[in-house]
Parts: C-alpha cells; sequence; structure tokens
C-alpha cells in the first residue's frame, strides 16, 4: 500500500509528548479527588475553586498559552488543547476563572494596551481577580445590539448608569467587563463601548439570581453613577462592538469548549451504557444507538476542533464558523446527559445523599444552558445561513 | 500535530474540479438518466480524462504507472467527484481497487501497472459492512455479489465471497461473469449482480489474508462513499441555498424566512462535522494506523447521517419544482439516499464506531 505521509499528520512531535506527559503528571497529583469541592456557585466552592486556580498558577499550568511574564509557558494552541484533554482526563474542576482567561484573555491580547496587560492579566492568572460579564440586559439578550445601559464622559473617566443581568460568577467576582452606550445619539452596534468595571467601586450593586438548580450561579448588576477611569476603556471609545464581537468569537469557537470534555462525558456515558444494558449488539436498542450517536459526534468534534486549531495556528482566522461550532458543542452535551439520564431511568432526577445533585443531573441541568448562553443557537443558525451559506438577512 | 491541506493537495482538488465541472454538468447526468443505454452520454470521455489527469491511479505507486499519492489527496478528489454527483465509481476503483490490488501480496506482477496503462475501470462488490465487520456473500460452486456500481463500463470486477475453504478474494474480468443489471433509483450508478466462478489465476488473497483484505475492502469503501456524499451534499446545500435566495414568497426570498434559514443552517453545521472525519480516516489509511477501521466507521456515520438530513432539507426548501423530474436536484437527492445506506448506514456505522472506539466489541 501506498503510505506516503502528506501534510496531514496526527502523531505528537516528541516536544508535543514531552509537554502532554508533563501536564498529565502533574495534573494527577494535584487535581482535587472528586467531590472535595463544593459547587464554585457558592461562596464556599468559589473560594476553593479559587484556591486551586492559585496551585495551577504557581505552577503555571493556569494559562498555558499565555506569555511567560502573565503566568504562561507561551505554548501554542495545540499544547493547549494538550493540556486541556489531560485536565479532562484527570477529573479537573471547572474553571472557576474561565470568563476571564478564556474569554476576556483573548480581547486583552487583541485591544488592550500593554499597561492593561500587566495591570490585569497575571491577577486573572492566579485567579485573585475573577471577572464576571455585563453584557445582557432585561431588555437586550440575543438582540445585544438593542442595549440601554449608558456611560457618560466626565473629567477623567465615565459615569456607568444601568443594569447588567445574567452576569455568570457575577455573585462572588471581583471584576467586571461590560458593553455600554457611550454615545447616546448613536443607535444599535455603534456608539458603543467595553468597560471594564471593579465590583467594589461605589455605585456597584449585585443582586445574586438563584439558578434551576438553586445555586447563585450568576447575578443581576445595577450601575448607579459608577465612575470608571479612562484607563478602564478596552479598546478605542465606540468601538465596543467590534471588541465585543472578538469577545464572543473565543466564546462560541474554540477556546471556551475543549473537545476533551466531551470526549470525557461520551466515555462515562458509554460505560453507563454498558453497565445497563450489557454490551451493545444487533438489533440496536434505542439508547445504545443514541449513545453512539452522542460519542460519534464527540468524536467528530474533536477532530474538527484539531483541523480549526491547525487553520488558527497557521493564521487563518475563525470566522462564523464559530456559530456552527458553538450549535455543535452546546447540543452535544445536552445530547451526552439527556441519554444518560434517559439510561438512569426513573432514578435520574432523585437528589443524592445530603440533598445534593448526582454529576450527571448536575451536568444536564449545566447543558441546558449552553444553547441559551453566548448567543442563542436561534440566533448563531442565522448567522451560519447568513454568513456561511449567504442567505438574506430581511 | 498538523490537520489541513498543503498547495499541492488544494492545486490537484481545483484541477479535478475544472475538468469535472467540464464533463459532468447537470446537462450530462440527465442524458445519462434519460437514455436507454447505460454506457450513454460521456461516460467514456470523462473516464478518459480522469486517468489523463490522474485521478484514477492517485494511489497506485509510480512503478505501476500512478501518482504515488496518498489518501489525503484521494479523499479532496472524491469529494469534488461527488460535488458533480460522477456517476462513473472512481472512488471504489481509486480507493478500494487500486490500493488492495497494490497490497495484495499475490497480484500477479505487472498486473497493476496493465490496468493504469490501459485506463480500466475496476468495481469492487461481494462486501457488505456489519456491526461486527464485513460480510461476504455464501458460496454454491458460484459466487455472487449484488449491487455491484458500474457494471456496464466495469473491465473488471474485484470480488468478495466465501469459498470452500473459508474466504476469498478475485479480481475477474467483466467476460468471466454473468452480469444482470439492478438498477436502482439512481440509475447513473449502474447497479447490477456479479456471479463468477473462482478460477485459480482469479484469486488475489484467501484464508486470512482475504480476511485481511476483506476488511480493508470494508472499510475503505464505507471512506469512499463518505467522501463522496460530502461532495454531494456540499453542491446540494449551495444550490438549494440559491434557490432559496432567488425564490420569492410574500414578496421576499424564501431564504429570509428563519424556518428555511436554521434548517440550512443544520446542513452546513453537519458537514462542517463530517469533513474533518472524512480527512482524519484517510490520514488513518495512509499510514496503515490501526484505527483506521474506526475512523472509516466514524466518518461514514456522521455523512450518512449528514446525507439524510440534508436531502430531506433539501427537498423541502425546493417545495414542489424538488419533487419533479424536472428539477436537478434529483441527481443529488437520489445519490444521497443511495449511498447513505450503501457500505453501512447511520446507526450501524455509529454503533460500530463505538464498539471498535472503546473496545466494547460483543
Amino acid at each position: 500500500m501506498v503510505c506516503q505521509i502528506s501534510d496531514v499528520d496526527f502523531l505528537l512531535t516528541p516536544e508535543e509528548e514531552a509537554f502532554r506527559s508533563e501536564a498529565a503528571s502533574w495534573l494527577r497529583a494535584n487535581v482535587p479527588a472528586p467531590g472535595t469541592l463544593k459547587s464554585l456557585d457558592t461562596r464556599e466552592g468559589f473560594e476553593q475553586h479559587r484556591v486551586f486556580e492559585r496551585l495551577m498558577f504557581d505552577n503555571h499550568w493556569s494559562v498555558v498559552s499565555w506569555p511567560e511574564k502573565y503566568g504562561g509557558r507561551d505554548v501554542g494552541i495545540i499544547e493547549w488543547l494538550l493540556f486541556e484533554d489531560e485536565y479532562y482526563k484527570a477529573g479537573g474542576p471547572k474553571r472557576v476563572s474561565q470568563n476571564g482567561i478564556f474569554l476576556l484573555a483573548p480581547t486583552f491580547f487583541d485591544f488592550g494596551t500593554e499597561a492593561q496587560r500587566d495591570r490585569f492579566l497575571p491577577a486573572m492568572a492566579s485567579g485573585d481577580e475573577i471577572w464576571c460579564q455585563g453584557w445582557s440586559e432585561p431588555d437586550s439578550g440575543s438582540d445585544l445590539a438593542s442595549l440601554r445601559s449608558s456611560a457618560k464622559k466626565v473629567d477623567d473617566g465615565w459615569l456607568l448608569n444601568g443594569q447588567k443581568t445574567w452576569a455568570s460568577r457575577g455573585a462572588f467576582a471581583e471584576w467586571c467587563f461590560g458593553l455600554f452606550r457611550s454615545d447616546p445619539q448613536a443607535e444599535r452596534h455603534r456608539g458603543l463601548t467595553y468597560f471594564l468595571v471593579a465590583m467594589d467601586t461605589p455605585g456597584v450593586t449585585r443582586r445574586p439570581i438563584a439558578q434551576l438548580d438553586g445555586e447563585t450561579g450568576f447575578a443581576e448588576i445595577f450601575f448607579d453613577d459608577v465612575f470608571v477611569p479612562d484607563d478602564q476603556v478596552l479598546g478605542e471609545v465606540g468601538q465596543g462592538w467590534a471588541v465585543a464581537m472578538a469577545t464572543a468569537g473565543s466564546e462560541r469557537g474554540l477556546s471556551l469548549r475543549s473537545p476533551a470534555r466531551y470526549r470525557q462525558a461520551a466515555e462515562r456515558l458509554a460505560a453507563l451504557l454498558i453497565e445497563r444494558e450489557g454490551s451493545i449488539g444487533e438489533p440496536l436498542s434505542r439508547l445504545a444507538d443514541r449513545t453512539a450517536k452522542a460519542y460519534c459526534n464527540a468524536a467528530a468534534y474533536e477532530l474538527q476542533t484539531w483541523w480549526t486549531a491547525t487553520a488558527i495556528r497557521e493564521g487563518k482566522g475563525v470566522g462564523p464558523e464559530a456559530s456552527a461550532t458553538k450549535i455543535f458543542w452546546s447540543e452535544l452535551d445536552v445530547e451526552i446527559h439527556e441519554t444518560a439520564l434517559e439510561l438512569l431511568g426513573p432514578d435520574a432526577f432523585l437528589l443524592a445523599d445530603h440533598g445534593e445533585l448526582s454529576d450527571w443531573l448536575d451536568g444536564y441541568l449545566f447543558s441546558l444552558a449552553g444553547p441559551i448562553y453566548a448567543g442563542t443557537n436561534q440566533i448563531q443558525r442565522n448567522v451560519v445561513a447568513e454568513r456561511l451559506l449567504g442567505l438574506p438577512r430581511k | 500535530m498538523r490537520f489541513s491541506f498543503t498547495e499541492e493537495q488544494l492545486a490537484l482538488r481545483e484541477g479535478t474540479r475544472d475538468v469535472l465541472e467540464a464533463m459532468c454538468t447537470t446537462s450530462d447526468l440527465r442524458d445519462l438518466y434519460e437514455s436507454d443505454n447505460p454506457m450513454g452520454g460521456r461516460s467514456a470521455e470523462r473516464w478518459s480524462a480522469l486517468s489523463d489527469l490522474g485521478a484514477t491511479a492517485l494511489l497506485a505507486s509510480e512503478e505501476a504507472g500512478g501518482l504515488g499519492f496518498g489518501d489525503a489527496e484521494l479523499v479532496g478528489v472524491l469529494e469534488e467527484a461527488g460535488r458533480v454527483a460522477l456517476p462513473e465509481a472512481l472512488g471504489l476503483h481509486a480507493g478500494v481497487a487500486v490500493p488492495i490490488l497494490g497490497l495484495a501480496s499475490s497480484t500477479p506482477a505487472g498486473l497493476l501497472s496493465s490496468l493504469v496503462e490501459q485506463g480500466a475501470l475496476v468495481s469492487v462488490g461481494g462486501v457488505d459492512v456489519a456491526l461486527t465487520g464485513p460480510v461476504v456473500r455464501q458460496f454454491d460452486g458460484e459466487a455472487h455479489a449484488e449491487r455491484v456500481p458500474d457494471v456496464n463500463r466495469a473491465h473488471s470486477f474485484l470480488l468478495a465471497s466465501a469459498s470452500d475453504h473459508g474466504v476469498q478474494v478475485c479480481l475477474v474480468g467483466r467476460d468471466q461473469c454473468t452480469i444482470t443489471p439492478t438498477p436502482g433509483l439512481d440509475t447513473a450508478l449502474n447497479l447490477g449482480a456479479v456471479a463468477w466462478t473462482p478460477r485459480p489465476e482469479n484469486v488475489i488473497a484467501e484464508g486470512d489474508d482475504a480476511i485481511l483484505i476483506i476488511d480493508e475492502i470494508a472499510s475503505r469503501s464505507s471512506l469512499v462513499s463518505a467522501a463522496h456524499l460530502c461532495g454531494v451534499v456540499d453542491a446540494m446545500l449551495l444550490r438549494t441555498a440559491e434557490y432559496a435566495k432567488d425564490r420569492q414568497q410574500f414578496g421576499v426570498p424564501i431564504g429570509s424566512f428563519q424556518a428555511v434559514k436554521h434548517m440550512l443552517a443544520n446542513v452546513r453545521v453537519a458537514l462542517e462535522f463530517a469533513r474533518p472525519a472524512v480527512y482524519r480516516a484517510a490520514w488513518s489509511f495512509s499510514v496503515n494506523d490501526d484505527a483506521r477501521h474506526h475512523d472509516a466507521a466514524l466518518a461514514k456515520a456522521l455523512a450518512s447521517e449528514m446525507a439524510q438530513d440534508a436531502a430531506a432539507t433539501c427537498l423541502q426548501v425546493h417545495g414542489g419544482i424538488g419533487y419533479t423530474w424536472e428539477s436537478d436536484l434529483q441527481f443529488y437527492l437520489k445519490r444521497c439516499w443511495a449511498l447513505a445506506t450503501a457500505y453501512g448506514d447511520a446507526p450501524m456505522q455509529r454503533a460500530r464506531a463505538l464498539s471498535l472506539g472503546l473496545n466494547l466489541s460483543q
């Protein structure tokens, strides 16, 4: 057989292999045992997760792809994916700092000043300052460009007024990044500015919102003449929409959702199927088929991620394909968890010993938010149809 | 780790696209559909153009007169074949028969180069793909294969069957076979039943060798049909999106309605995720990776599921016109239906991928 190796190559280089094994051994030794951390949507759990972020930071594992001076290892996207793979294999906890390190940080790298990066990135990487996202408003969800929270220019800074909602981590975070209308005459996407706000600034009030599971994972944030100095504007005044769309690209696309997450979950699902149904044979049971579908989609997601990562490494940006990606991972997550709950049968919705959610139930509730946040999947389908297929907006 | 095509690979693909778009237009397809002669239209001319391009012998070594390329080049070419709903069995010939003949130790010396030299089309039959692995037909003194593509055009057939002592793989000239056309809804595929009496000089592999080769035939058939389907769906989706931009109802293009947008977006999402799986499987074959059977099952599972959904969606978006003989959409719909179920349908292939992936075989 002709075995010419073309430029597709799934073999890791020795450097990549060494990086992977170093990450794996550190994580195996340091990831907290399952069940030792409380939910990060509780005050106690939030602080426990922060301690783990600090431990990772001290060992240069919290933000591997960042420059060394901010606490990273300056490695590329392939190594980042390898790290993520090992993180989920080791059973690493949810990242309490994810809004900062995965969403805001890429925006700092693209739009921030040197001084802003020096000031904010190390504390973000260590978990000393945890960020929440102030985008949605009560009347501006999918239609983000209709937002009304305002920024008024004053000497040396701005006065913010208005209300933000659905701010994940907003109940406990130290900082908030958000979009405000800085030009009251401008409409829609124009006249918006991206601000960085300390949550202890006078005039900021937060009101935690209890989620489906009863925990306060997100919050409403009220701004009442909140003063923000000029050096806490990210990007240019009036260019907030462009800055925000860069953040949204990170949120929908690659940087938030590591494929390892879904592969691990799909493998746990397959183990559950075998435990419940014995083997996979013909005729295929309905749940064996659903499990197989979830498995295949998780594998497909991983391959599409490597494909995208190579494109990114070669300098090709991720465009509207990020919307296709967001639809895929969010619906895959629901599919995996729904199938698991069906396999568990009527027991699936029972609470565990101390009234806690089982892993599958907790994961299910978490997955249900996926098609809603980061731009609902209905909006993403519009983006795919309009920007990848050229269908008319109106 | 690198997962992308090179400039050369993309150029080969572009070159193939230019030739195919010129030589396999929808009016060529229509001629074939409406002709009494299954060899009608420009089939012979097309095959020789593909041979001149080297597309039919991509995987043959340079000594055998081929291009000495790998499967990554192959799947790009096969996607282009799918984009024009190519009738000829390019995938089975170039992606199954040629590499198998190059691989089998008992292939007579010079056979492959002679086939390449003649520009002969070798079709493939006798292997079905099942959850637990490939299945061959029973042997009753004569061997049988069903739904073999391109029976009218093939110069010879790579055929697998049971035998008196296990299984065997033969290369049989068309004059040594009894061929009965069994046309499918996609008449361009030229399906037929083939019966033959194995002769020692035809045997390419038997015994354990044949078991391994039949595995390769099964998985390679899955891969080439998955690659073809990616091309078919790509072309069908673009065609349907164009239609949705042109067709007006309520005074606006129907493509401005969210109900229509979301249906078509789903097809685009499926394509986004099926393609890398096809490319990965191609890589696995090119380096003979142990995961190749798993990867082929994964690729075919995703492509079959995508093709079924895409066909239903594109027909619905076209509305009444899509249901007519007059519409060219039929060429793509019928190819989707035929190939989504051939060589393992989606439920079977995904169960196979899961079993192989997690080593869960029963």
